[in-house]
């Protein structure tokens, strides 16, 4: 038998052992785990203006407002700035020819990168923030005051380690991804 | 639902083909068919001869298996096999399921595009159909299968497969 025959024979043998399996139901399972997160973010997102919105139109803002207002003022746009210009794949991308899948995934992905920057120097910059007004609160607020910064420090802390663990993880990811990409289209 | 869709059911086989050629851990193939299944889905509305459905198909799995990035998944830890217990298949078709093992670990040794197009020839396309798919000239298809399949030929005298 010829090589070729032979890696075509090897080629046809390779089956999925769970071939009858409804494509439709793991499409919609695959949609409903998106719709999920995207649901989560939302409801969070909510949650957080509802907060501030209702503290600000009644009138009863307290400290702890004033000082975790700016921090979520910053915080939001920033956190949906990365959940929206993810370097996701858009359906249609993937039906031109490699090549052109290649060039417009590469630009995705250098955005992606770019924005992760974005997201680790805001998280530095929240941390900053906390630091100035806590230690300000310390210095020269009353003891209602405090309890408030600490929560603010607490926050941007675990705001900084979040982005940090979660920007490391899809650097890699991301880099990984574009360098197979590029030699795809160098090569 | 899109009319054709259940279409698609049809060409899994060639799915789960290319899919294996980017991925060899079975619980990240299982993930990358489900999200390349889900792309399918979302573009049919753009494929215009449904004649084209299967190279529409493979061309989706092929750009999302290039761009694929192994992800860190623990492999199932092995069970020891009892020659007892479970029914063992007769050499004919134990050395056929060794060849395609081979094939596809071969396969990921190979650079992705001289991978990519020896896996649409095994899929059956001729030269121009692939570079239609891939965006190069007939003549690059010429060239990257002809080493993709010398390396192949290398590996397999190398590690002495028949």
């Amino acid at each position: 038998m010829k090589f070729d025959d032979l890696l075509k024979d090897a080629w046809q043998g390779q089956t999925h052992s769970d071939m009858q399996q409804d494509l439709t139901r793991r499409v919609r399972r695959h949609q409903r785990r998106l719709r999920l997160l995207r649901t989560t973010e939302v409801v969070l997102t909510v949650i957080a203006v509802l907060v501030f919105g209702l503290a600000l139109l009644s009138g009863r803002v307290d400290p702890a407002h004033w000082l975790l207002m700016p921090f979520f003022v910053v915080f939001l746009p920033m956190a949906w700035t990365i959940v929206l210009r993810a370097p996701q794949r858009h359906a249609t991308d993937a039906t031109g020819s490699t090549s052109t899948y290649a060039r417009l995934r590469l630009a995705q992905l250098r955005s992606g990168l770019r924005d992760l920057w974005l997201a680790r120097t805001t998280a530095w910059l929240l941390l900053a923030y906390a630091v100035v007004a806590s230690a300000g609160v310390w210095l020269l607020a009353g003891e209602g005051w405090r309890g408030a910064a600490l929560a603010l420090l607490v926050m941007a802390v675990a705001s900084l380690g979040a982005t940090v663990w979660l920007s490391r993880r899809l650097r890699q990811r991301w880099l990984r991804e574009y360098r197979a990409v590029q030699r795809l289209i160098g090569g | 639902m899109h009319p054709i869709w259940p279409q698609v059911k049809a060409f899994h086989p060639h799915l789960w083909r290319a899919v294996c050629g980017y991925e060899l851990n079975p619980a990240v193939r299982d993930e990358l068919l489900q999200e390349v299944l889900f792309v399918i889905w979302e573009s049919l509305p753009r494929l215009r001869d449904p004649d084209m459905l299967l190279p529409f198909v493979l061309r989706i799995a092929h750009n999302l298996g290039a761009s694929h990035v192994r992800a860190e998944t623990r492999m199932p830890s092995p069970v020891p096999f009892d020659d007892t217990l479970h029914d063992v298949a007769d050499p004919a078709t134990a050395n056929a399921c060794a060849r395609t093992q081979w094939l596809f670990e071969a396969l990921a040794t190979l650079p992705l595009n001289l991978r990519q197009v020896l896996m649409l020839r095994l899929e059956g396309f001729d030269y121009q159909e692939i570079a239609d798919m891939l965006g190069i000239s007939a003549e690059n298809v010429g060239v990257r299968l002809h080493r993709a399949r010398e390396r192949l030929k290398a590996l397999s005298k190398e590690e002495g497969i028949p």
